[in-house]
């Protein structure tokens, strides 16, 4: 090839590649100024389309040169690159090395800066799992906002992705809100300055910076961006429910009166938009504040089946169908009932039989019959309409048939989407907040809380007082009794309140506020109802005196109120007298048959707990330890004639105490049994003592037995040394134990 | 510092790989005569085989021991000229800076480790262009010079093959060991000014810490934020300030003034760029039964390099540090700690997991349990121990025996027998470290034990250890280079010995093979010995057909039999290789220079001399290779 033609491939190859890259240059022209700015200049074809379809940064502004150095330098081995640097990332984070695993997972998303899941993924690999694997808590806290600052970085080349607004808001929110160390991760985030920077201190609440950012993340979808696959109700719900959870932190931190009330008002206007708070209605600066807000409720919803619904209208829609539902029955007067007398024709006997069995005696085969008769007497408004006989009424029937049923279909679909938020529950329990007697109540809760540890008898009272409170804004409304009427407040603040009664061994007051509340949830519990009609079923075996039906089927009832009691322990306290009555009833009959059967009570007796409680407060019980405190006391004295004077009297009074059970009952547990057994080692050494002999027959002969039979120890259990304390806070010297004794 | 693979002391080391050395290239040196043997035996009958073996024994013999320094010199030289005008160093000095100028967009000042980051940085850029650099040079100059026949005039000086070999070699040795020079001055003061800052402090930053007192305020307060980060300051009533470590590193304080005028002069970060002198032990465990293991309890995280003690049972954690001298540390023991914590409960969470430390005789049992201390995780907590201990002050004083059990079940107690008035002390007795708690022999234990019942503490051998006064961070950045340099020698190595053989292009493919082959040494290791999930190469390609994962059984169909019975060979052939290519990710100390722990003579020691012994083969081969070309007979 001669120099001259070897010239000219050059300048020609030099021309071809100034000639692509200008054609390049043309397409991929980046654009300049803001969307929406007149002057505007919307760059290249390719910058348009990345523009259209948020591929990309389309303004020369954002362009990230780092992330297009990385990019470049890869030289096309993106793909390859991220793979790499992905298995990198899990290989640090395994071997617990953060700051490599940090700076990885920085290079690898300036490879893949449009690859949302990357950031959502590792975002909240940062927040919930590297921040889980610290053991002080501020270096958990470190790694939750290290997390959420990456997620905010995401958001600067995804500013079309509400999802990883909504992160944000979720991490601030939920992680910091909710994790066993909130109260330390609020603190932190409150002290925070650098992440809050300008933002006033009576903001810097977790879950108020949440609910911003779930707000912008409305903003960009109203902008026009998509939710992809989240429900909108979810999405919606989330930023009213922060300024719930932010009037809740508030009263949990000892916050009360003005200030907890209006954020209860707030959130009443954000989730319901205020129109049915009894409150709300009278704080108008509050929609003034809330702006453009439109509450939950308001809201236009999209549903799954492409219909718009607003959860606000569900009521409005029922009141509806059950009017035009009377005018078609108006129609012609006499055609429902007749209708129905047609239906009831139909059934079989034991349908009719279960229709007319009261609901208490109702059995599970009844109870089937019954709900198969109800489903058969449903008469439908078309059903209605097609008999009129009258041609231009008939019209008029159908027309108002056509239109209840279109109602009930979006109440229906109503119903089911605010199911998924729990809308009902919530509107009820920002109406109670918002009252004084539910704010003083909380404000008792508080204080009880704070004591439990310190002072167990001023927290039971102050939980008391809390209940009584709680029980009077309940009855303000008592409307608002089926969804919000005992709330999680009350709920968290009886459990406490369950342990405060244990550590004073005591029992709920007979005169318990709540108690009938407590009555509601045990009858709307299922395994109550299953009980009640395998007890049902007990009693007519025993009727029959079928006594192995009847335990069958008692145990059967036991077996599933153990499942209620699991979730309602505060009916084993007695927090409920009516149920605690039936549970006694279950208890006594079983034990009677058990006893017929010659059959005994063991440890795994599904009421154990129960039984205990009931041995431990039944009448006589307190007399009974009155007098063995007594005895015990005289006879650490030397007192020894005193001393079994008042044993005797002591195991006389346990006796009758006992005696009040059904025998299997008695000695079923080995608590209470233990308990007993050093009362009777007791007054054993103390007639050793005075010389004499051990009583036979002895007062608590079948106490002994079981004892006996149990193969509990017959000594008294030596008292356990007590542990050294831990010191609290800066760490000290401990004495602590040798390892292993030398020999 | 997570050390998984500890580098053998010296002086037991080289007894060992001396031998093994010798074996290995006896052996490589056998079977390439046996090999020429042969085919000259093929070529031209056994008569003049024999003559032409003895022949190139001895001419090999002469070629190898009878080097002119002079020549190499010359002709290395000569290679150090064409690196300069093949302008390949320069081109990488100025991609180097220009990697350095930008380097900021991709390292994070913020990051709670910002020492770390910067000095793995410098050390891996340093590292992979200057292997790179010295691959393109080594693998294309001989091939280069043969096809231009540059090495036709050389030849016909008066310079045996061993010489060209050698010289070119040591001139590439010799560009890169400059290269590095400036490379490391640069990063030196990049990462030197990279970490450099400074927070701001003023009075009104500061709040009461407490009441006053007749000499005054306390204070305390945090500084701004810079680099992500802020520091706790406490101010005493006395007005001594003291700043907290944050990232790593503190700052010194000057306060001039006192109350609202007084001025605060944050002075520049310390304790990021250091090289700690760790005085390691070795590590047994106890169980919660109180017998002595190898190993603590697995809590069932993946990464099994920690084991566990249980808390509140005799569980411990037994470090054994021999060779302690009166002289090594007189007056304290710093020891310096890095324990990691499970809880199976939440406990306490406003304070750490509390644990005790001790020391114990294993001559005499005695046993000191200096004190009890809160857990810090993922970071160095320190602990000074006075050489001379007070009963008062430390937490107690008893007699330990640790019990091993045999084989066959039987127990031994060491010491077999104590002295039980050793632990009857006073409370002002003095307990003298060196004479009763340290052995004859210079041995002593450091127990760690976990205290809360249901908490666990996680160790390692490199977790616990005694710290000497630092080392130069300088001479230890030094030491980071001289790694690099290790690894560029064994490149320049298998560069040139491929290059006296292979055309330009083949020969850069083969040093890339020789050279990821090192870098995945480990790997292939586990593969060959079967140890790595997934089976061998063979079983590998199955799986990927089949989309299955590593831990799924395959079905034993045809193919997989096939499949496995080929990796048999394939697994004897990657242990053949692994025990062949030098490991070269054990060469780079960048973790030491980067953890801010010294890299001790007698790791410099060991790795000097396995680069050498892979060198020195590489390069013998080289000259054969280079002999069995025309241009050099």
């Amino acid at each position: 090839m001669n120099p001259r033609r070897t010239l000219l491939h050059k300048v020609l190859y030099l021309a071809a590649m100034a000639g692509l890259l200008a054609v390049i240059a043309v397409l991929a022209l980046p654009s300049s100024g803001e969307p929406g700015n007149p002057n505007r200049r919307p760059g290249g074809y390719l910058t348009q389309l990345r523009d259209r379809y948020g591929l990309s940064e389309s303004l020369i502004g954002q362009l990230d040169p780092t992330s297009q150095t990385i990019r470049l330098a890869t030289l096309g081995m993106r793909g390859v690159a991220a793979n790499i640097l992905w298995e990198k990332a899990n290989d640090y984070k395994m071997k617990k090395d953060w700051s490599n695993l940090k700076a990885t997972l920085n290079q690898l998303i300036r490879l893949e800066p449009h690859f949302v899941t990357v950031w959502r993924h590792q975002g909240w690999n940062l927040s919930y799992n590297v921040s889980a694997e610290f053991d002080d808590y501020r270096g958990r806290y470190h790694w939750v906002i290290e997390g959420i600052r990456f997620l905010q970085e995401g958001i600067h080349y995804n500013e079309h992705s509400p999802h990883l607004v909504w992160d944000v808001g979720w991490f601030i929110g939920q992680k910091i809100g909710r994790a066993d160390e909130h109260k330390q991760f609020r603190r932190l985030f409150r002290e925070d300055e650098d992440f809050h920077q300008d933002r006033p201190p009576e903001y810097r609440d977790n879950w108020l910076v949440g609910k911003e950012w779930f707000r912008t993340a409305e903003g960009l979808v109203a902008r026009g961006d998509s939710l992809k696959n989240t429900s909108p109700v979810l999405f919606y719900s989330d930023a009213p429910m922060c300024q719930a959870n932010y009037a809740d932190a508030l009263e949990i931190d000892g916050v009360f009166q003005e200030k907890a009330k209006r954020a209860w008002q707030k959130f009443d206007y954000e989730w319901t938009g205020g129109r049915r708070g009894p409150y709300t209605e009278a704080a108008p600066d509050l929609q003034a504040a809330g702006g453009d807000i439109l509450a939950l409720g308001a809201r236009e919803i999209r549903t799954t089946t492409d219909e718009l619904i607003r959860l606000n209208e569900q009521e409005t829609l029922l009141h509806a169908a059950s009017d035009n539902l009377a005018r078609l029955k108006a129609i012609e007067p006499d055609l429902f009932q007749k209708l129905l007398n047609e239906k009831r024709k139909d059934l079989s006997p034991k349908e009719r039989k279960a229709l007319d069995t009261a609901p208490a005696d109702l059995t599970g085969e009844l109870f089937a019959f019954r709900r198969s008769a109800m489903g058969k007497l449903d008469i439908r408004p078309e059903e209605l309409a097609r008999r009129v006989k009258d041609d231009k009424k008939r019209d008029e029937a159908r027309t108002l048939a056509t239109q209840i049923n279109l109602a009930n279909h979006m109440a229906d679909v109503i119903g089911r989407y605010k199911q998924i938020v729990n809308f009902d529950y919530w509107r009820s329990r920002a109406i109670i907040e918002q009252s004084d007697e539910a704010v003083t109540a909380r404000e008792f809760f508080y204080k009880g809380e704070s004591l439990a540890k310190l002072d167990p008898q001023a927290a039971q009272e102050e939980f008391v007082k809390g209940f009584v409170k709680w029980r009077a804004a309940v009855d303000r409304f008592p409307q608002l009794k089926e969804n919000g009427g005992l709330g999680q407040p009350v709920i968290d603040a009886m459990e406490r309140y369950v342990k405060v009664l244990d550590q004073l061994d005591e029992v709920f007051p007979k005169d318990f506020a709540l108690a009938d509340y407590i009555r509601s949830q045990v009858d709307e519990n299922h395994g109550a109802f299953q009980a009640r009609g395998s007890m049902a079923e007990g009693r007519k075996a025993e009727a029959k005196g079928d006594l192995r039906a009847a335990r069958k089927a008692y145990e059967t009832a036991l077996s599933s109120w153990r499942g209620v009691l699991d979730k309602l322990p505060a009916v084993v306290m007695m927090a409920d007298p009516k149920t605690s009555a039936e549970l006694l009833e279950l208890v006594t009959r079983y034990a009677a048959i058990a006893e017929k059967l010659g059959e005994t009570v063991g440890q795994d007796f599904p009421l154990l707990d129960f039984v205990r409680v009931q041995i431990q407060h039944a009448d006589g019980t307190d007399k009974a330890r009155e007098l063995v405190f007594s005895a015990d006391r005289a006879r650490e004295e030397q007192r020894l004639p005193e001393a079994r004077k008042q044993y005797e009297a002591g195991l006389a009074a346990w006796r009758k105490v006992l005696d009040q059970f059904p025998k299997p009952i008695r000695t079923c547990d080995s608590k209470i049994l233990s308990r007993l057994n050093d009362v009777i080692e007791h007054y054993r050494f103390t007639m050793r003592g005075l010389g004499q002999k051990f009583p036979q027959p002895f007062v608590l002969q079948d106490v002994s037995d079981a004892i006996r039979a149990g193969g509990m120890s017959v000594r008294p259990r030596a008292p356990k040394p007590a542990r050294p304390p831990i010191p609290a806070g800066v760490p000290g010297k401990l004495p602590g134990g040798p390892p292993s004794p030398a020999k | 510092m997570t050390l998984e693979n500890p580098v053998p002391a010296f002086a037991e080391w080289i007894g060992g790989a001396w031998h093994q050395w010798l074996l290995v290239v006896g052996c490589l040196a056998v079977a390439a005569l046996l090999l020429g043997f042969l085919v000259a035996l093929f070529r031209h009958g056994p008569r003049r085989a024999l003559r032409m073996t003895e022949r190139t024994l001895g001419e090999s013999a002469a070629d190898l021991l009878l080097i002119s320094p002079r020549r190499i010199g010359a002709l290395a030289y000569l290679a150090i000229k064409e690196s300069i005008r093949h302008r390949v160093i320069l081109v990488g000095f100025l991609l180097f800076v220009l990697i350095l100028l930008f380097a900021s967009w991709f390292l994070d000042p913020n990051s709670t480790e910002p020492a770390r980051l910067y000095m793995n940085a410098v050390l891996t850029t340093s590292s992979y262009l200057v292997l790179l650099l010295m691959l393109f040079l080594s693998v294309f100059s001989l091939p280069n010079d043969i096809r231009a026949r540059t090495l036709h005039t050389v030849v016909t000086k008066p310079v045996r093959p061993s010489e060209v070999v050698l010289g070119r070699m040591l001139g590439f040795i010799l560009m890169g060991s400059g290269l590095l020079v400036v490379m490391g001055f640069i990063s030196y003061f990049f990462v030197v000014r990279g970490l450099e800052h400074k927070h701001a402090l003023t009075a009104a930053d500061l709040k009461p810490a407490g009441p006053a007192t007749a000499d005054g305020q306390p204070l305390k307060g945090t500084t701004s934020s810079v680099y992500g980060h802020r520091h706790a300051v406490y101010v005493d009533a006395k007005g001594q300030g003291r700043i907290e470590t944050e990232h790593r590193h503190w700052h010194g304080l000057k306060i001039d003034g006192s109350g609202e005028k007084a001025v605060y002069a944050v002075g520049p970060e310390e304790g990021s760029l250091v090289a700690r002198v760790p005085f390691y032990g070795t590590l047994a465990f106890r169980d919660n039964k109180g017998f002595d293991t190898d190993k603590g309890i697995s809590v069932g995280h993946e990464w099994t390099y920690r084991s566990y003690i249980e808390g509140g049972s005799p569980a411990a954690a037994i470090w054994t540090l021999s060779g302690l001298r009166p002289e090594m540390f007189e007056k304290k023991l710093p020891v310096d700690m890095n324990i990691e914590v499970f809880r199976t409960h939440k406990g306490n969470i406003e304070r750490g997991v509390l644990g005790s430390l001790a020391i114990r005789n294993p001559d005499t049992g005695l046993y000191v349990e200096i004190e009890i201390f809160e857990s810090k995780e993922f970071a160095i907590k320190q602990l000074d121990i006075p050489t001379t201990l007070v009963r008062k002050k430390v937490t107690g004083v008893q007699l330990v025996q640790r019990k091993i059990k045999g084989a066959d079940g039987s127990i031994t107690l060491s010491p077999a027998t104590v002295d039980a008035s050793l632990a009857q002390r006073k409370e002002d007795d003095e307990i003298d470290f060196y004479k009763e708690l340290v052995t004859k022999d210079g041995k002593t234990e450091l127990w760690l034990r976990c205290v809360e019942p249901g908490q666990y503490f996680g160790a390692a051998q490199a977790d616990l250890y005694l710290r000497a006064p630092d080392a130069s961070f300088t001479l230890n950045f030094v030491k980071g280079y001289v790694g690099i340099w290790l690894q560029m020698l064994l490149v320049i190595g298998f560069g040139v010995m491929f290059s006296t053989f292979l055309s330009g292009p083949v020969a850069m493919i083969a040093t890339i093979g020789a050279l990821l082959g090192g870098m995945f040494n480990p790997f292939m290791a586990k593969v060959a010995s079967g140890e790595q999930l997934g089976g061998g190469p063979f079983e590998a390609m199955v799986r990927l057909g089949e989309q299955t994962n590593l831990v799924v059984d395959l079905q034993p169909t045809l193919g997989t039999n096939v499949a496995k019975a080929f990796d048999v060979p394939a697994r004897y052939a990657m242990k053949a290789m692994s025990s062949m290519l030098p490991t070269f990710g054990d060469f780079s100390y960048a973790e030491f220079v980067a953890d801010g722990y010294n890299i001790d003579v007698n790791t410099m020691l060991v790795r000097c001399l396995q680069a050498l012994a892979f060198f020195l083969p590489v390069f013998v081969a080289g000259y054969f290779f280079l002999k069995t070309r025309e241009v050099a007979r």
